[in-house]
């Protein structure tokens, strides 16, 4: 025979059953949390005893008891009359006192998975009422209806979740992802809290600091203006420390010969050289060039100051008159531009010539040379004249 | 630019805008670091390129304009129409411009650490000589020199805007006034180039005139050179004129025949100066030589037909006279920390004007709706 404080009875054969029965009702109520069902141990042997439960059947028993009996594998429950099997794994805390709500919520929270629809999913609050009921009785089966409607409400869940798998699936995901935005918004305001925070603790403290600045500014003013003394020995102090520091690095000084004659040495380190060392190694060559070897006669057109010959009437009659002449206007620029706008950019391939696109100045000829070569352009008296004749 | 055509193999096909494309990756170069300094026309930033951030550049950005809100301002249009064309040592390099969010335009120029040649001349702890003047004026000569060759005026020649190089090589730079030379049929602004730095054909109204503006802008930095000092510095255009009278000679048709025509033209008063000869310039820049005062001399020829030209000036026999110009990396520079900061405030100012600090107060004498 079962012991008499087991809330078991022997008629009914379901865990479910089993509970309803016995909570409302227990006698050993009393002694549920003070002593486990199963083991018989008291709470006050053992201060720590914590009671665990199965969705299975929702028989609490104590850890040790659990560990005991399902440590070699699953077994069947050990109160008596109750059949299930029992795994390990399946036990948990009950989060209620009363076991008959775990049970309800668990399987509430069963049902609400398969029947997750909402009140934006019907056409009618009417319609969605009458869901509410279907579901409500479903649930009402479940938990304290007799066997046979128990039976067919499971019947009903299991034939709805098989038929609707994918319309369930698919709200829960939307559901997920709500939840998720919902999530980061939080997330989000709770930086920007955060960062207000941060910020106005940065100004406090801005503002404390000037205040601060201002008070010992006002200090300082203070103390200076009302004792010279005082100054002055600051000053003196200040001076006596520093001359303790100069004597202090000039001992470092006379101690650094010793210390450079360790062998350590760095190889590729480049030779240490005036610019004026430089220079002379460069050495000197050849006579200063003004022109720094840049030659920016064209080379592939004649130079109009070397032939000095072309007709352009208009430029003729401009240069006619008065205020074209007198200030100097330069009939020499205007050719030499013109000839250049002309010939600018011939026998220039792109894509064979680098500097195309940089220099843009094809007809040209751009060359560097020599600085012999310089030589040789330089005039003996100071001035080259322009040639410039007008048939 | 040679880099498009690799920019539009890069492209996807249309839904993305071409141009906004190019901009952008030439926007992403370019690493913006600490600002330098910021004027009413332009801030500075210290950069450096994204591929090698040994490479440091200015970028300068453009600040939006009330005066121009249909378009870029002009000043910033004739740099970039001006510095993208020519590619020189001794002119400042642009490396690239683009386009930011507001609209603005940045211009990726050159870093040039070591100040300008005004700190240089009025730093007191900086002594220089013969060897060092003609070092920097040759190489002043070589840029504008260059832009001539390359038909571009800069037209706003002066010591601060002559800055100088990591390797002490000095470089044209703020060519926001410049222009390309101008067609026969063509106008030109007389109003342009500082004022001490000016040319009488200028101040007489020329609207046609040549490269022998930007020489006279050569010489008178030269004789600043050789006296530490600016020569001519009137406060207005017509105490200038009045100065140029009594300094470098009258004016007359004598002189320069035809002068008396020109629109603004004022003759000399009562007790005209003789014409100047070598010997006033060997009195007065003794420091430059006879060679150099010749030179000098032909620099500021009042007739501007008679004028050097910039080629023909470094063809001049001062340049292979004793003493031989200082190798640049050995020429005297201010300390660098005060010389990036002049850079800076070089490169925001407005073209055109003498000293922003000075002249903050007074209405900007220079017209540039006339500009063109």
């Amino acid at each position: 025979m079962p012991p008499k404080s087991l809330p078991a009875r022997s008629g009914p054969t379901t865990a479910a059953a089993a509970v309803t029965e016995t909570t409302p009702n227990g006698p050993s109520s009393t002694n549920s949390d003070e002593m486990c069902p199963v083991c018989k141990t008291l709470r006050y042997l053992n201060k720590d005893m914590l009671f665990l439960i199965s969705p299975e059947c929702y028989h609490p028993m104590c850890t040790v008891c659990v560990d005991r009996l399902f440590e070699t594998g699953p077994a069947q429950c050990p109160y008596a009359g109750c059949l299930k099997t029992l795994r390990r794994k399946q036990f948990r805390e009950a989060f209620f006192g009363d076991l008959s709500i775990e049970r309800e919520v668990d399987i509430r929270r069963r049902v609400a998975a398969v029947f997750n629809k909402r009140e934006s999913d019907f056409e009618t609050l009417r319609d969605y009422n009458d869901y509410l009921e279907m579901v409500e009785c479903l649930i009402f089966d479940l938990t304290s209806g007799d066997e046979v409607a128990r039976q067919k409400a499971e019947g009903k869940l299991m034939d709805w979740e098989r038929q609707h798998k994918e319309e369930i699936e698919a709200i829960k995901r939307a559901r997920g992802d709500e939840k998720e935005l919902r999530r980061v918004r939080m997330q989000q305001e709770k930086d920007e809290e955060r960062r207000r925070r941060e910020m106005m603790a940065k100004e406090d403290a801005e503002e404390r600091r000037q205040k601060s600045n201002v008070m010992s500014e006002l200090i300082d003013a203070v103390a200076n203006s009302g004792n010279a003394g005082d100054a002055e020995r600051e000053v003196k102090i200040i001076l006596k420390k520093r001359g303790r520091h100069n004597d202090a690095s000039a001992g470092a000084g006379s101690g650094a010969p010793g210390a450079g004659a360790t062998n350590l040495s760095i190889r590729g380190l480049k030779k240490a050289t005036t610019p004026m060392e430089r220079l002379k190694a460069r050495e000197r060559k050849g006579p200063y060039s003004p022109f720094q070897g840049l030659r920016l006669a064209p080379s592939r057109y004649p130079q109009l100051e070397d032939k000095g010959v072309y007709h352009h009437i208009d430029l003729e009659r401009f240069m006619s008159y008065e205020e074209y002449k007198v200030p100097g206007y330069d009939p020499a620029e205007f050719y030499k531009r013109a000839m250049f706008e002309a010939f600018g950019g011939l026998g220039l391939v792109i894509g064979e010539d680098e500097d195309a696109g940089t220099g843009g100045r094809g007809g040209r000829g751009e060359r560097e040379e020599g600085e012999g070569t310089v030589k040789s352009e330089t005039p003996s008296s100071g001035l080259v004249p322009v040639k410039m004749e007008v048939e | 630019m040679s880099t498009t055509p690799e920019i539009i193999k890069l492209l996807p096909p249309p839904p993305l805008d071409p141009l906004e494309l190019m901009n952008e990756e030439e926007k992403r170069k370019w690493i913006k670091g600490k600002k330098l300094g910021e004027g009413t026309y332009a801030n500075v930033f210290l950069g450096h390129s994204r591929s090698d951030p040994a490479v440091k550049v200015a970028i300068k950005k453009i600040k939006v304009n009330k005066e121009f809100t249909d378009g870029m301002p002009p000043d910033a249009v004739r740099e970039v129409k001006a510095l993208q064309e020519l590619n020189h040592p001794n002119i400042i390099r642009l490396y690239s411009v683009f386009a930011s969010k507001d609209q603005n335009l940045s211009l990726v120029l050159e870093f040039l650490p070591r100040g300008d040649l005004e700190t240089l001349m009025f730093d007191q702890n900086v002594t220089y000589n013969a060897a060092d003047i003609k070092a920097w004026t040759a190489m002043m000569l070589r840029g504008v020199w260059f832009c001539h060759e390359n038909f571009v005026l800069h037209r706003d020649i002066k010591p601060n805007n002559l800055l100088i190089g990591a390797d002490g090589e000095l470089k044209l730079a703020d060519f926001g006034l410049a222009r390309s030379f101008a067609d026969p049929h063509q106008l030109m602004s007389p109003n342009v180039i500082t004022r001490w730095y000016r040319p009488p054909e200028l101040f007489f109204g020329a609207r046609h005139y040549s490269g022998a503006v930007d020489v006279w802008s050569v010489g008178m930095v030269f004789a600043q050179l050789a006296n530490r000092r600016a020569w001519i510095t009137g406060g207005n255009d017509t105490e200038m004129v009045t100065l140029l009278h009594r300094e470098l000679g009258a004016i007359t048709d004598d002189v320069w025949p035809g002068v008396s025509t020109l629109p603004h033209y004022v003759g000399p008063g009562p007790n005209p100066e003789k014409p100047r000869d070598l010997q006033f310039y060997i009195h007065n820049f003794r420091p430059l030589g006879t060679e150099g005062c010749h030179l000098l001399m032909q620099t500021l020829m009042l007739d501007p037909k008679t004028r050097v030209t910039a080629k023909q000036a470094l063809q001049h026999k001062y340049w292979f006279a004793d003493p031989r110009p200082t190798p640049t990396e050995l020429l005297p520079h201010v300390p660098d920390k005060r010389a990036v900061e002049k850079m800076a405030a070089d490169l925001k100012r407005r073209p055109g004007v003498v000293d922003e600090d000075r002249g903050s107060k007074v209405a900007r004498k220079l017209d540039f709706g006339a500009a063109r």
